[in-house]
């Protein structure tokens, strides 16, 4: 009998090793989980959006009070200093007044050869509207005094002179505070009437303290201009705030699926996300930026180079009149627009830092207006020469000194500049809330000074001018906060908000100030950009 | 020691392996951006970027077809890291959140279900950790060769193999998932679990040893008519 062979054909079906066989039969394989588990995890998922929602709200609510918090940080500050170099420059002024006065009396005591040459010193050598009118001045408050050689006629000559000069000052107040003007001219009608009574006492040779009487009171109401004159320069970014305090995202509910939650095992156990995440260049996103604010260029001219070779009548007289001029160049210095674009890269540092750079272009207007042409520092006008030219006569106790109109001067600023800010924010889709600082160095590329109606006035300075005021290089530091959206899947997003600017160099090339009394320009505005680049920058791995 | 080596040096080929690969899916299921979610559209037909579209812009009728869509493979994923059903769904249920959490930052570089899928095991580990904190284990406690076995794919199925998975001390579990199906290598495991790669080593042979001999147990007790191996 034939045995049969032993069956030594080997199985068909696929064999493996003991991690084959968990890896085929577990791979694709599927186990239904119990049927209310979604509705188990729709709660689950509720309860997240709510509780979602309230942790951004308390954000949404915190950054909005630190937002205001700045704002009026930077308000009271600002208004602060504008208050404090009013201040300051008011008693600038009352120090050169009096020192004008007590030359003008010196000058006329000094003198014994009578009136027509104590007032032949300044209308002898004037060398600038302010000089030449103020002789004028002085010579038309002599003429209705008859020469009698006496130092007590001529201190009397002064005294009157003086008068006519605070009699016209008063007629110059700008218009639109009747009440402090009628109260000023009251006073200054009192002080020039005093003035001329006690200089014909003074005439018959009694003796008194008629400088003391006048000081006494002209300054309050030079207070009370300089009062007017700080209101007067209150910002005008008062009207922006309402745009912004109070905005909100209403669509917080798209936020609460884009809450990003780092984990660092997730993050160990998906190198591949973290791989492609290497990609630098993913995370730049580049776009363009359009701002406007209102700009004040805060400038502060006082004593800059304003000082002529001249006896010390004419100086006094010339320091009495700069001064004036400067602070009601300040005093009218109006906020103008500012315009800049910018075109900008941003680079995301992770998931909520931003960095941001560029280059921008920036023009920026301002108003001011005074009595006397006085632009980028100095009087370019003979304004000045018409306030004497109908003077009261040393007999009349109301001078009739016709009010000389304040004229506008504008200026226009061209700059560019490099600057560098970082942000803070989300960079996932939705909406959400950023808050960025940053510091900008600039080159001011030109400048154009106007004087209305004076065409011939019109001052221009260049990159390559030397005689410019301005300051060429100049930095400032920044600050903004806002609304960052960006739709679901879109590969841009729009940035808006507002931004603060303080400059940390003056815009005048020599300021005469201390470095910490110096004034320096400030801008409060809207800004608004627009970022391109890859839709999802950031990495967040579960 | 020798065994370690080897294990050491054999190459990750689990389902990372097989995702590498992979051929790259086409793109316009990933990347393409759909600007109307299609409501009417059946969920089986929906496209990937439209179930993430939906989710992305709130809508909780299309995180319900993800759900739905994801939810019987994820849950066979979790079922292998947890030792009960219960424990499963609740892993299952937290990892789902994750994922509608974080949809945003999905980059649509890979097919969805992988990145759900590694959430779900990171999901799976946060709550081994939190039930039971692993023990050091010194290397070599537990050398077991290795190689030379056999097994007819077929002769098996996917609960029987659950089954002796979940009988696993957690922390042999979790190294022999990691391993042997999820493709990480010793070094990132320990990362993941906070051991040595030692450690890891020697309990995945230890886990590997384990379950050869509830198979051969379980082919001793079959009537299959032939032998198994």
């Amino acid at each position: 009998m034939a045995t049969s062979a032993p069956n030594t054909t080997p199985d068909p079906r696929p064999t493996g090793d003991l991690e084959h066989l968990f890896r085929q039969k577990f791979a694709d394989a599927e186990v239904a989980p119990r049927a209310g588990l979604w509705e188990q995890l729709d709660t689950e998922l509720l309860v997240e959006q709510n509780n979602t929602y309230r942790r951004k709200l308390s954000v949404h609510r915190w950054v909005a009070a630190a937002c205001l918090l700045l704002l009026l940080s930077i308000s009271g500050w600002a208004v602060l200093r504008q208050w404090h170099s009013s201040s300051s420059t008011i008693a600038g002024q009352r120090a050169a007044a009096t020192d004008s006065r007590a030359t003008i009396a010196a000058k006329g005591l000094e003198n014994p050869a009578g009136t027509a040459g104590g007032v032949g010193v300044a209308a002898n050598g004037p060398r600038n509207g302010v000089a030449a009118g103020a002789a004028e001045g002085l010579a038309a408050a002599s003429t209705g005094v008859s020469p009698s050689g006496s130092e007590q006629e001529l201190l009397a000559n002064a005294y009157n002179a003086y008068a006519t000069l605070l009699a016209a000052h008063n007629q110059r107040s700008p218009t639109g505070r009747a009440s402090q003007s009628s109260a000023g001219n009251q006073l200054y009608q009192g002080a020039a009437a005093n003035i001329v009574g006690v200089g014909g006492r003074y005439a018959d040779g009694s003796t008194g303290s008629t400088v003391t009487q006048f000081t006494g009171n002209y300054f309050p109401t030079e207070g009370s201009a300089a009062g007017a004159g700080w209101n007067g320069l209150l910002p005008r970014f008062a009207n922006l705030r309402g745009g912004w305090v109070g905005a909100r995202p209403d669509t917080l509910k798209a936020l609460l699926l884009a809450v990003p939650q780092p984990n660092r095992n997730a993050v160990a156990a998906a190198p591949d996300e973290t791989q492609t995440s290497t990609k630098q260049w993913r995370r730049l996103r580049l776009g363009g930026s359009l701002a406007v604010a209102a700009y004040n260029p805060n400038i502060n001219f006082s004593h800059n180079d304003g000082r002529v070779q001249a006896d010390d009548v004419t100086n006094a007289l010339r320091n009495y009149y700069q001064d004036d001029a400067e602070v009601e160049y300040r005093r009218n210095l109006r906020a103008g627009m500012s315009q800049r674009v910018a075109l900008t890269a941003a680079y995301s540092l992770n998931q909520h830092w931003t960095l941001t750079s560029g280059v921008e272009a920036t023009q920026q207007r301002a108003t001011s207006a005074t009595s006397y042409g006085f632009i980028d520092g100095r009087q370019v006008s003979r304004q000045v020469a018409d306030l004497f030219a109908s003077t009261g006569s040393y007999s009349s106790a109301r001078p009739t000194v016709a009010p000389t109109a304040t004229r506008k001067t504008s200026y226009r600023y061209r700059t560019v500049a490099v600057p560098v800010e970082i942000r803070y924010g989300s960079t996932q889709p939705g909406t959400s809330l950023y808050a960025k600082v940053g510091a900008a160095v600039g080159l001011l590329l030109g400048s154009r000074s106007e004087l209305d109606g004076s065409p011939e006035a019109t001052r221009t300075y260049s990159l390559t001018s030397t005689d410019s005021p301005y300051r060429q290089v100049q930095t400032s530091v920044r600050g903004g906060a806002g609304v960052r959206y960006q739709p679901a899947n879109a590969s841009w997003n729009l940035v808006l908000g507002p931004t603060a600017e303080m400059g940390l160099t003056t815009l005048n090339a020599n300021p005469s100030q201390r470095v910490m009394k110096q004034s320096r320009p400030y801008s409060v505005g809207l800004e608004a950009s627009v970022e391109f680049g890859n839709s999802k920058p950031s990495v967040a791995t579960p | 020691m020798r065994a370690l080596a080897s294990l050491a040096l054999q190459p990750a080929t689990g389902l990372r392996g097989l995702l590498a690969g992979t051929p790259a899916p086409p793109t316009e299921a990933f990347t393409s951006p759909v600007s109307t979610v299609r409501q009417l559209t059946p969920p089986s037909q929906l496209s990937e970027a439209e179930l993430i579209d939906g989710c992305l812009a709130g809508s909780r009728l299309m995180q319900k077809h993800l759900y739905e869509r994801f939810s019987g493979r994820m849950m066979a994923v979790c079922l292998r890291y947890a030792q009960t059903t219960f424990e499963a769904e609740d892993v299952l249920q937290e990892g789902f959140i994750t994922v509608f959490r974080n949809l945003s930052s999905f980059r649509r570089e890979c097919p969805l279900e992988f990145w759900i899928r590694r959430i779900m095991v990171n999901a799976a580990l946060r709550q081994h950790r939190r039930n039971a904190p692993l023990v050091a284990v010194s290397e070599g406690e537990y050398p077991e060769e290795l190689a030379g076995e056999e097994f007819t794919l077929a002769n098996y199925g996917f609960e029987e193999l659950l089954a002796i998975v979940q009988e696993l001390a957690p922390r042999y579990r979790m190294v022999f998932n990691l391993f042997a199906i999820e493709g990480y290598g010793h070094k990132e495991i320990g990362e993941m679990l906070g051991i040595s790669e030692g450690t890891s080593k020697s309990q995945y042979s230890r886990a590997r040893a384990i379950l050869k001999s509830k198979i051969e147990r379980l082919d001793a007790q079959s009537n299959h008519g032939h032998f198994r191996t």
